[in-house]
């Protein structure tokens, strides 16, 4: 930034904000231009394949796991903690609704409930843990991470279920108005947590206490609650995960829930361009996910070698936490 | 010693037409500096007049578009503060930073600790060096103790050292008396003074301008990025006049306590019953509706202890707190802010969310008022911040962020944010130490504003002249317990005795 001051520097300076505001913008929008750009190479690479409502369909419906839990550690985000618990709970949940159907015979109902409900046990649990014994919810949820895992292996006995029930079965086959209803649950669950956060009076508590706790406190904002509030509707979306991955096979398999917590955690920092490299939001994560969802289809349609899409996750993921990082010092000069 | 002062006679750094732009807006617009060894100058100007620019640039922080720094008559590379420590520029910054768990001496070393060939510390040198540097400050400092068992003041002194550690010509302080009690400005002058007699020069940043007149030998005025004036033995009165557009009205505590007398009600909002905790011993207290009520005391002495301790952010254990008739529960900030206290601390850390809007900022407490249900309508609370924030004369969009504003408007949003809540007690914390001089009076004529609408204020400062301009009565502390309360005919002068122990104490008449 060279602008002489004393010459002329109105136009210098227009030109100079102008210049500014452009780079600000392609910021903001990197996300989206990323998305755009990935699916218009992986369009000219394979017109025939991937350029198919079918595929859409296909990434849509795959992606609703990682969607619903990355909206709900998006909140946790927000709150300025850390749910690492997220991926154990959702094996957790899924061994605890599964087991109804298998062990007692269930209705789908019932283990759609128990799942959830689980889920809502290990948040509250977490919450707990982390607002009213203060322990640093990193660790806090570690710890209560690694009880949900043994007590998921305790429930099944470390067995596999398969053809769990035909009722079961059918969340994942019904079409809502041509869409798979994983996806429209998952497009429902990030609407409501966006509505959530963007327009409750819990909303503005939880994103005060993440942006200055101290301040927070002060000004009579009821940390404790909120954040307890925060952890079990997390706990709830990884309990919610766990239905639509086992609906989808009609099956479980142990440890079912590995693998899951980075790629929500990616998709929660890649959606920080959008709140302006500052703020956690939650339709950031929702196309987080779906850019993740779409390279690693598009890079299996190239007959890429399967280790290509963790490479190229954890590259797109590094640059977009490294132009995050520049950008909040350079607003809020830390 | 000759040669010193031949040195002394011609300036030592001599800083020429600095220019430093961000943005397309220009921070600096040629500024010239220049500092003899010895010398102790003050700089002083607004907020964004670009002291804290000028300094970075000094000390090598951040690069000068245009301009030189010399130093000796050697230029110095832009944007490199190895190059300007090494040159012996060394500074204090507002905040502290220092590390709690290690020792003064590992403090005082931090950063270039003596160590040898592949990175071994020698931990005998080390101390050396430190007790060198303590040694030249002129303040005695336990070496071996941690540094978390100091008080704030020898933390401060810990900085300075730090300072010192290196082989220092120019230190530059950056409002180092913000949180720091009148006793306590004296140690720090002192040590500053002695600095200057062994041919160290100083340069002295502060909004405190009786602390430039006592102290500094010269003083710099920047306004918009430029020298506006360059004063030899600058006096108060011509500070005030080359950095107020509008001074304050001297007949604002006159009018005050005539508004009060009028009395709007003898209704006590606030009661506190022998209150007791970890720094306060059995404090009574009631402030009524109107009334502006200062507490003036030495660090420690209680009297913030008390405000943090209404708020809700200290807990206590004896004695009872009632507001507006409900009793206060220890340590809960949401029953003292539901109960209608507002606390304005003088460090914005403590009250701003800096990536949010000015209107999430300022309807924060009150945004139940603008929801409906669960769900807050945007439209009313906009309505309504920008309102309040036009009387209060904060010129800016609801929407800005606002870490995009400057201290002193920061500061005004958040005292919109308590006249939204309609917060009926407002505990000031050292309300303008960090602002600049211009919007100091336009908060001292908000919080007037609210008394006279019938609001309680509790007002903790370390300026005396605030408290003697704003306040009705004071209520002075002295080691967790009130020692005086002033009724009125008090002015700053009383109030320093008072606070400073020379007074007699209360009960002693």
């Amino acid at each position: 930034m060279s602008v002489s001051v004393n010459a002329a520097g109105t136009d210098a300076a227009v030109g100079a904000r102008r210049k500014l505001s452009l780079r600000v913008a392609a910021e903001r929008w990197s996300l989206i231009i990323a998305f755009l750009a990935a699916a218009a190479i992986f369009s000219a690479a394979r017109p025939s394949t991937f350029v198919a409502w079918a595929n859409a369909r296909a990434i849509l419906d795959n992606a609703s796991v990682l969607c619903v839990l990355a909206v709900g550690v998006t909140l946790i985000l927000v709150l300025g903690e850390f749910d690492l618990s997220v991926g154990l709970v959702v094996g957790f949940c899924a061994a605890a609704g599964v087991s109804m159907m298998a062990f007692h015979h269930l209705s789908t109902g019932v283990a759609v409930a128990v799942s959830i409900g689980a889920g809502g046990v290990a948040g509250l649990a977490n919450g707990i843990a982390v607002a009213y014994v203060r322990i640093p919810s990193f660790i806090a949820t570690l710890a209560i991470g690694s009880i949900a895992a043994a007590a998921e292996l305790a429930i099944t006995q470390t067995s596999i279920f398969a053809g769990l029930s035909p009722s079961y079965a059918t969340i994942a086959t019904t079409r809502v108005a041509g869409l798979p209803l994983r996806a429209v649950i998952a497009a429902i669950v990030t609407l409501a947590f966006l509505v959530l956060l963007r327009a409750t009076v819990y909303g503005r508590h939880a994103s005060s206490i993440g942006d200055n706790v101290a301040a927070a406190r002060l000004t009579g904002v009821p940390i404790e609650r909120v954040t307890v509030i925060a952890f079990v509707l997390c706990g709830l979306t990884a309990g919610l995960a766990a239905v639509l991955v086992t609906s989808s096979a009609n099956s479980y398999y142990p440890n079912i829930g590995t693998g899951y917590l980075l790629p929500a955690y990616a998709a929660a920092y890649l959606g920080l361009s959008l709140g302006g490299g500052l703020r956690f939001n939650v339709l950031g994560s929702y196309l987080g996910v779906l850019l993740l969802g779409m390279v690693t289809t598009g890079l299996t349609m190239l007959n890429q070698p399967s280790w290509m899409a963790a490479l190229v996750q954890g590259a797109v993921l590094l640059v977009a936490v490294a132009g995050v990082a520049i950008r909040r010092r350079s607003v809020l000069g830390r | 010693m000759v040669v010193e002062q031949a040195a002394a006679a011609r300036p030592w750094l001599r800083a020429s037409e600095l220019v430093k732009t961000y943005g397309g807006v220009a921070a600096l617009s040629g500024v010239s500096l220049e500092l003899r060894l010895g010398e102790i100058r003050g700089l002083v100007g607004a907020n964004g007049a670009g002291k804290s620019t000028l300094v970075k640039i000094l000390t090598g922080v951040t690069p000068q578009d245009a301009g030189t720094v010399a130093v000796d008559g050697r230029s110095l590379r832009p944007g490199r503060p190895h190059d300007a420590l090494a040159a012996g520029i060394a500074s204090v910054p507002q905040e502290l930073t220092v590390a709690a768990g290690l020792t003064v001496a590992e403090n005082v070393m931090l950063g270039h600790e003596p160590a040898r060939a592949p990175g071994f510390l020698r931990p005998r040198e080390l101390r050396r060096r430190a007790a060198r540097a303590v040694d030249s400050l002129g303040h005695a400092l336990p070496l071996d103790e941690p540094v978390g068992g100091l008080s704030l003041i020898d933390r401060r002194f810990v900085m300075i050292a730090r300072a010192l550690s290196y082989d220092t010509r120019l230190v530059i302080f950056d409002e180092p008396t913000a949180t720091v009690s009148p006793r306590e400005v004296a140690l720090l002058h002192a040590a500053i003074r002695r600095l200057a007699d062994r041919g160290v020069a100083v340069l002295y940043v502060s909004h405190h301008l009786r602390e430039i007149e006592e102290l500094c030998d010269s003083a710099t005025v920047l306004r918009d990025g430029r020298v506006s004036a360059d004063l030899e033995r600058p006096a108060h009165e011509q500070l005030v006049r080359e950095l107020a557009p509008a001074a304050e009205p001297a007949a604002l505590g006159a009018r005050r306590r005539q508004s009060s007398a009028s009395a709007l009600a003898d209704e006590a909002v606030l009661v506190a019953r022998g209150v007791s905790g970890e720094r306060l011993r059995d404090v009574d207290l009631v402030v009524r509706r109107g009334e502006i009520v200062g507490l003036a005391g030495l660090a420690g002495s209680g009297a913030r202890e008390l405000i943090l301790t209404i708020a809700g952010a200290v807990p206590w254990d004896g004695g009872e707190i009632e507001l507006n008739g409900r009793p206060l529960r220890s340590g809960s900030t949401i029953r003292s802010v539901g109960a209608g206290a507002g606390l304005l601390p003088g460090d914005r850390s403590l009250a701003v969310f800096p990536t949010h809007t000015v209107r999430h900022n300022v309807s924060l407490p009150s945004v139940r008022a603008y929801a409906t249900g669960p769900f807050v309508r945007r439209d009313g609370e906009r309505s309504a911040v920008a309102s309040l924030i036009e009387r209060i004369g904060l010129r800016s969009g609801t929407e800005t962020r606002i870490s995009a504003l400057s201290g002193g408007n920061q500061q005004k949003a958040v005292v919109a944010r308590w006249i939204a809540s309609g917060a009926e007690l407002l505990l000031l914390d050292d309300p303008t130490s960090g602002v600049d001089v211009a919007t100091r009076p336009e908060i001292h004529a908000q919080v007037v504003a609210l008394a006279d609408a019938g609001a309680a204020v509790l007002l903790v400062s370390t300026d005396m002249d605030e408290l003697a301009e704003l306040c009705d009565r004071v209520v002075v502390f002295a080691q967790g317990t009130v020692s005086h309360e002033l009724e009125e005919g008090f002015d700053a002068a009383g109030l320093l005795a008072a606070t400073t122990g020379t007074a007699p104490r209360k009960g002693a008449t």
